[in-house]
């Protein structure tokens, strides 16, 4: 077999990879999607009404609702990857993926699109949830479909090379904890969370370019131009 | 016999420490060798090398006369391998395991399927074919992971201590089980902490000692040199004459 030909056998078996991986996923699909429900739910009820009581603008529920929807996807890549790394440390399943047909960088790129199809997949629940909490406070008038799969998949990919970047740093459970405790979690919420670019911009320049260096901005302000008007967020 | 795996003057190191120092080892067509030693005297590491789970510091692995890692594909097509633990995936069944399994190879389904038949017939499996591994014994998660290896039929399977754990009888079926892939003509590779097992299904045994070959030799050879009745009298001398490079003994005896 000529080069070619080997290429796109392991292509066809690190697809059978994924397809199991997604099988196992899917047959467990309502326990992923509780998993996907409790924390924006409770989160755009305290934002969408509770918040606003003390002051806060009446469409933050609204905001809240997509920083839900990113930080959900970022946090599924990244408790994937606390699997993998654990995993690591017991049987190793991994052993058995390194020892098929197809490279070593095959079988990465597999397992971030594994965990970027998890980040994607039943956290779209959060924007129906947002809908059915917040009703008209929570519109699609400007939504943007194209504009908005396209950045949330971006996005998701990134969550999931990320993560499976940090599950490789890390090696093990305790250092990975570390790592979300002290770097990453932080790196979730500061980067577009509970604010937007603009604002934070408005009152230190400096600190805006900054922001500009993490992905996670565009993310979150990527979504949101998809969602709401353009003028609000970073140009997309 | 020809030679199907060339390790050559293999090293592995994690940061300071020489987990391999410079392994040097033919396998032979059609023969079961053994790796024996400790913990901690590179078995593991020289065999994980060996199924391309992670590659040398230094040194090259040749199969059929070729780097593996400038064909690795290839290789691994001819590769099986069985890990120490079981690692199945949660929520597949003993059957969706075998057939995927053979997906990952890209067999047609009109020869993967009476494959998997006759794999699960063949070990025994057919009671749990449509139950999760999880319910297995060890004894059954062991003859599943070998007939995962086989799906492709390999020439070349590595078995990293297969029976560890295992109940005495349940270490024999396994052992019954060996023997038949290699008179099926499979080339094995085995890791193991028990002696009286590679006295009994090794063609040849080697020796690691700290990163190092003790010594290669056929099982009975070893105990005519040493003037023992068991390989277990041997290898008690071996590890008391000490671990110096001027100890190690590699025999010029070639698998016949």
């Amino acid at each position: 077999m000529n080069n070619a030909h080997l290429f796109i056998a392991s292509l066809r078996t690190a697809g059978w990879l994924l397809w199991c991986d997604i099988r196992l996923f899917m047959k467990d699909w309502h326990n992923n999607l509780l998993d996907s429900i409790f924390w924006p739910l409770v989160l755009i009820l305290a934002n969408g009404y509770i918040l606003p009581a003390m002051g806060m603008q009446a469409d933050y529920g609204a905001f809240i609702t997509i920083s839900m929807l990113i930080i959900m996807a970022s946090f599924t890549a990244w408790f994937a990857a606390n699997v993998f790394v654990a995993d690591f440390e017991s049987t190793r399943s991994i052993g058995y993926e390194l020892t098929l047909p197809l490279p070593y960088w095959m079988i990465f790129i597999k397992i971030a699109l594994q965990f970027a199809f998890k980040a994607a997949i039943f956290n779209l629940i959060t924007l129906v949830i947002g809908k059915v909490i917040l009703m008209d406070a929570f519109s699609f008038a400007h939504f943007n479909g194209l504009k908005f799969a396209l950045i949330y998949l971006v996005s998701c990919f990134f969550f999931g090379t990320f993560a499976l970047w940090a599950a490789c740093l890390a090696g093990n459970v305790k250092r990975f904890m570390r790592l979300e405790q002290r770097i990453a979690g932080p790196l979730f919420f500061i980067c577009g969370y509970s604010f937007p670019w603009k604002t934070l911009h408005a009152i230190s320049p400096v600190a805006g370019k900054l922001m500009l260096i993490t992905p996670w901005i565009y993310a979150y302000e990527g979504v949101r131009a998809a969602i709401f008007e353009q003028t609000e967020s970073l140009n997309y | 016999m020809n030679v199907l795996i060339r390790v050559d003057n293999i090293t592995k190191l994690y940061g300071e420490h020489k987990a391999l120092a410079g392994i040097s080892l033919d396998l032979y067509q059609g023969e079961i060798i053994t790796l024996l030693g400790v913990n901690g005297a590179g078995k593991t590491t020289l065999s994980s090398i060996i199924a391309s789970l992670y590659p040398p510091t230094s040194g090259d692995i040749l199969y059929l006369g070729k780097s593996i890692y400038k064909d690795l594909i290839t290789f691994r097509k001819n590769l099986g391998f069985c890990p120490q633990k079981p690692n199945f995936a949660d929520g597949l069944t003993v059957k969706e395991h075998l057939i995927f399994a053979g997906r990952y190879f890209l067999i047609d389904n009109d020869i993967l399927i009476p494959r998997v038949d006759e794999l699960i017939n063949r070990f025994g499996l057919n009671a749990f074919a449509d139950k999760s591994p999880a319910v297995l014994s060890g004894g059954y998660k062991q003859r599943l992971l070998i007939a995962r290896s086989l799906i492709h039929k390999p020439s070349l399977i590595i078995l990293d201590e297969p029976t560890v754990g295992l109940d005495p009888h349940i270490r024999r079926q396994l052992w019954d089980i060996i023997k038949q892939l290699k008179y099926d003509g499979v080339t094995i590779l085995l890791t193991t902490h028990y002696i009286d097992e590679a006295e009994v299904l090794s063609d040849r045994v080697c020796v690691l000692d700290k990163g190092n070959i003790k010594l290669i030799d056929t099982p009975a050879s070893l105990m005519t040199s040493f003037n023992k009745v068991n390989l277990e009298d041997v290898l008690l001398q071996l590890m008391s004459e000490g671990t110096d490079e001027t100890n190690i003994r590699v025999s010029a005896h070639k698998f016949e």
